[in-house]
């Protein structure tokens, strides 16, 4: 199906978009795709800059750490 | 939240031996150890669970199962002495007062919560518990994790079916459940039923591994195939259809691979199992992995076949650790520590080749969209296996599984009784 579609945009003169291409019977492939993924992970770090405060290191910045509300709303429907 | 990235980062460097964020990851784990080396930074008082402590605990006893370096200028023990110290303090809060025990969601008195005793708080303490039991070799671990696991079911937030289900208020005696399955309480649990199985002997191997074996078969069935077309692909079942995860839930797929993986390698026999689910899975993360200006930002769903536009370090999470589960899985892949390991004088048995398998069947026209065979019918509560392929609703309610409720009424078999004390072919090894 992804390459169908890619087949079709292309033919279309489209622009491709990438994307991970994984081979999962491929070593290389499945860490190729690991390290691009890792990357991305830490691409949403920010809190190890020179600047950042010590008590945000190690932590993600809003909305990542407020589950707050969604759990109190699954605990507010409790009897 | 946040702080299983570490974890799932710490895996990576083992899987890969890809150094390149270590400094980072030492730095994020000693940054937020509190004035007291327990992972209770002030600053962060005012949103503190107990399952967000245990996650920085997780992290760390990741790191000595995998011999993650430790950072200059710290004790060669400091990550044990990290997960210890957390476990100390949740120990202290298990809470009699009502529910005949187990731990609250929250630490402190004051918050939102504080009344609510939910799994992923109980199972945390459970599976730290069982890590650090065969890590140790300290008797006190394992009567914890026992009790811990004794009480959820107790309170039935373990169903007899080895379906996990959210938390319990304590202010009613924990007498109703909120039955929202999430992927992340049972994997949760899965892992340290797994190294418990692998750690224990006997008997007592035997009742951890049916536990093992109920919860696999118990995730096989909830968390994958959303659709006949979308066979063995990962799925958050309890929002990912309803559009509406939160931040956090859009990583719990990161931790069913996470702990799948790693539960196979101290139970073999499921991982002919495991591998049918995830690779599947890691295939359709690529294929979400495709959108962005870089073209491989992550999107959530995984079983629409390509990007569907949302984006997070959640969605991102998820399809890293369910990828990079594929090196762990894979036995040729020289990976840096597969083999969890433990301290010097504790025994475990190490399982070459597995001389059973756990086989499960696919899940075929047993839906309740109504594409099946018709041998199957999701109202029908007498049925046994059929019934336990059913996905109506979120399971609350007593519509999913049968009424006999043990292990083997599940759609589950095993191809040989396991001798466990006899005719084995596993070394056991001294370290």
């Amino acid at each position: 199906m992804k390459l169908g579609v890619t087949l079709t945009a292309a033919a279309a003169g489209l622009p491709v978009a990438r994307s991970l291409q994984l081979n999962v019977n491929s070593t290389d492939s499945i860490q190729h795709s690991a390290s691009t993924l890792a990357y991305g992970v830490m691409d949403y770090y920010t809190n190890n800059q020179s600047t950042t405060p010590p008590t945000d290191v190690g932590t993600l910045p809003p909305p990542s750490y407020w589950w707050e509300a969604a759990a109190v709303s699954i605990y507010n429907d409790l009897p | 939240m946040f702080l299983q990235v570490w974890a799932g980062l710490i895996d990576f460097w083992n899987y890969t031996n890809d150094t390149r964020y270590i400094p980072t990851v030492q730095e994020a784990l000693m940054a937020q150890t509190g004035p007291d080396n327990n992972y209770m930074p002030p600053a962060y008082f005012y949103t503190l669970g107990n399952d967000d402590q245990t996650f920085w605990a997780l992290a760390c006893l990741t790191a000595i199962e995998c011999g993650f370096p430790v950072p200059e200028g710290n004790s060669s023990s400091v990550y044990l002495d990290l997960a210890v110290a957390v476990w100390n303090t949740q120990v202290y809060r298990w809470d009699t007062t009502s529910c005949n025990g187990g731990l609250k969601w929250q630490v402190f008195e004051s918050r939102s919560g504080y009344n609510y005793k939910n799994s992923i708080s109980n199972g945390g303490f459970f599976q730290m518990s069982a890590r650090l039991a065969r890590y140790t070799g300290n008797q006190t671990y394992l009567d914890w994790a026992e009790k811990s696991w004794n009480w959820m079911r107790d309170v039935d937030l373990i169903s007899s079916d080895y379906l996990v289900f959210d938390g319990t208020n304590d202010l009613i005696n924990c007498s109703e459940v909120d039955h929202t399955v999430w992927s992340y309480n049972p994997a949760m649990l899965l892992y340290g039923t797994a190294l418990l199985y692998n750690y224990t002997n006997g008997s007592e191997s035997e009742m951890w591994q049916d536990r093992t074996t109920g919860l696999v078969s118990a995730c096989a069935d909830r968390f994958f195939t959303p659709f006949d077309n979308a066979t063995n692909i990962m799925y958050e079942t309890a929002c990912e259809p309803k559009n509406n995860c939160n931040n956090d839930q859009y990583s719990f797929k990161a931790y069913l691979a996470r702990w799948m993986s790693k539960a196979s390698i101290v139970a073999p026999y499921i991982s002919d199992a495991v591998s049918m689910l995830l690779k599947p899975s890691a295939e359709a993360a690529a294929g979400a992995c495709s959108g962005g200006a870089d073209g491989v930002t992550c999107g959530q769903k995984w079983y629409i076949g390509g990007y569907d536009g949302s984006y997070g370090i959640g969605q991102e999470l998820s399809a890293l650790e369910t990828v990079q589960s594929l090196l762990l899985l894979d036995g040729e892949v020289r990976v840096n520590r597969r083999y969890p390991l433990t301290e010097r004088q504790v025994r475990v048995r190490v399982e070459g080749r597995p001389t059973t398998t756990l086989s499960i069947p696919p899940k075929g026209a047993a839906t309740s969209a109504g594409g099946g065979d018709g041998t199957s019918s999701a109202g029908n509560a007498q049925t046994t296996e059929a019934d336990s392929n059913s996905r109506s609703g979120d399971g609350s309610g007593g519509g999913y599984g049968s009424g006999a409720s043990s292990v083997k009424s599940m759609s589950i078999y095993l191809l040989a009784v396991l001798p466990l004390i006899a005719g084995f072919a596993v070394s056991t090894v001294l370290r």
